[in-house]
């Protein structure tokens, strides 16, 4: 058989995912030259489209799903992210010391929104309000310089710190005396009652935004102007997409098992830091009113909240138990890890020593 | 339980004859289906990383033989006893059809 059909079929393998190309892109191709008659001076176009659909066959079911890549983009030293399932290591591998790979998870970090944010305000703003042009400065000289600085030195410490925790070797390789398994990581907080949370919050934003909003105490301070006009309403906007976001995780909530933080503490804590929540949202629904011009903004982040906690009471009534942190959050709850031992034999122990007598 | 997709079922069955390489495979289906059923390699090595995601099937080795890598597959004790399972729960609705539809060789 001439070389012709196995060079048309080399051509196709780009079709195949990076990391699946030397073993089944290989494999593909050998079968497809298989099943030529003998003799065969070109691929015929069956065996083309063969090809092609095992290429993209492949690629459908060879590439991981956004939440493993997001774990990888959003890891740092600061969380525990970064671990992707086992049967994933292997494209890990391939892909960690890659440039392009490392600068896509760069663009979607967090720096890039930060960016994003500045460039999207500073756009409408006008000489005629200081104040925001000066905070907008200051995202601007925070955020680029330190995208500059990820993209200088913070690449390799990624890449180590992702090689780390995935018992990939330094340069990225799968490491041949390590057994990988899937596991279950410590959760960063208890499952602490959710409604407990919402509750004070709602609760405490209240009262919060009438205090400020008192013309003896409110702000008043602050001009309103076109720019700080959209500042106000993208703010509000952006709130409202979390909270639905949050919404839609409290209605698709679903048992998962481990048992939630009960007892006094955990309600305690929940009240505590939900009410101290509750004061910060109040005072940011003010400075919404305040920048926007629009009075009726400082109720969004208590109106938000009432909606959240009658969300988390039907969901609850819906799944007859308390839906804790982990239902809401599950980043929060305990999260997939690979657990990877070294194959190595472990040293003998110590010779015992005889006792004293 | 549900029955298996025909390409499936037949790759199961061509894996019980032993160790086979994907080429293998596809003649023995044909074989086994009289020439009914050709696999390319999309429909196969989908169906093979199903079997294997379940457990049914495991690569074992792989070579080069001319220049073209080839890698083996085998069945796994719970691939053997699902084939059996999912070959007799065939073989009884095809006996239930035939009685009902008064074919030759179906129940009296």
């Amino acid at each position: 058989m001439t070389a012709r059909p196995e060079t048309s079929a080399q051509r196709l393998l780009w079709l195949f995912p990076e990391w699946t190309r030397p073993v089944r892109g290989q494999e593909a191709i050998g079968l497809v030259l298989d099943q030529l008659p003998a003799g065969a001076a070109r691929l015929p176009l069956r065996a083309r489209a063969d090809l092609i659909r095992a290429g993209l066959q492949a690629r459908r079911t060879h590439t991981p799903g956004r939440k493993v890549r997001a774990d990888v983009a959003l890891a740092s030293q600061f969380n525990s992210r970064g671990s992707v399932p086992v049967r994933w290591r292997p494209w890990l591998a391939t892909k960690v010391s890659s440039r392009r790979f490392q600068f896509r998870c760069l663009a979607r970090s967090r720096w890039p929104a930060m960016l994003y944010l500045s460039l999207f305000a500073i756009g409408r703003v006008g000489s005629d309000d200081p104040y925001i042009v000066a905070t907008l400065a200051f995202l601007l000289v925070v955020a680029v310089p330190g995208m500059g600085l990820w993209a200088l030195s913070g690449r390799p410490r990624w890449r180590a710190m992702i090689c780390a925790r995935n018992g990939l070797a330094a340069d990225g390789n799968l490491r041949e005396d390590v057994v990988a398994r899937d596991a279950v990581g410590v959760p960063a907080v208890a499952n602490l009652p959710v409604l407990a949370v919402l509750g004070c919050a709602a609760i405490t934003s209240g009262p919060v935004v009438v205090l400020m909003m008192h013309p003896l105490y409110g702000l008043t301070y602050m001009q309103v102007t076109s720019a700080g006009r959209v500042v106000g309403w993208f703010t509000a906007v952006t709130l409202v997409i979390l909270v639905v976001f949050v919404a839609l995780r409290i209605l698709r909530a679903v048992d998962r098992g481990p048992a939630r933080a009960t007892g006094l503490a955990a309600w305690g804590l929940a009240g505590v830091g939900g009410g101290f929540g509750g004061g910060v949202l109040g005072f940011y629904g003010v400075l919404f009113a305040d920048v926007s011009g629009v009075g009726a903004l400082s109720l969004l982040p208590c109106a938000c909240l009432v909606t959240l906690v009658l969300l988390v009471a039907a969901a609850q009534r819906r799944l007859s138990r308390l839906l804790g942190l982990w239902d809401v959050v599950s980043e929060l709850g305990p999260q997939a890890r690979v657990q990877w031992l070294p194959q190595a034999e472990l040293p003998p122990p110590p010779a015992a020593r005889p006792l004293a007598q | 339980m549900a029955l298996m997709r025909e390409p499936s079922y037949l790759i199961l069955v061509a894996l019980d004859g032993g160790e086979r390489h994907g080429y293998g495979i596809t003649l023995d289906v044909s074989e086994l289906s009289d020439g009914r059923v050709k696999l390319g390699a999309g429909t196969l090595y989908g169906a093979l990383d199903r079997l294997v995601e379940s457990g049914l099937a495991e690569a074992t080795r792989s070579e080069t033989v001319d220049g073209r890598l080839r890698r083996y597959y085998q069945l796994t004790e719970t691939g053997g006893a699902r084939a059996r399972q999912e070959t007799r729960e065939r073989l009884s609705i095809a006996r239930a059809a035939a009685s009902q539809l008064g074919l030759a060789g179906g129940a009296a």
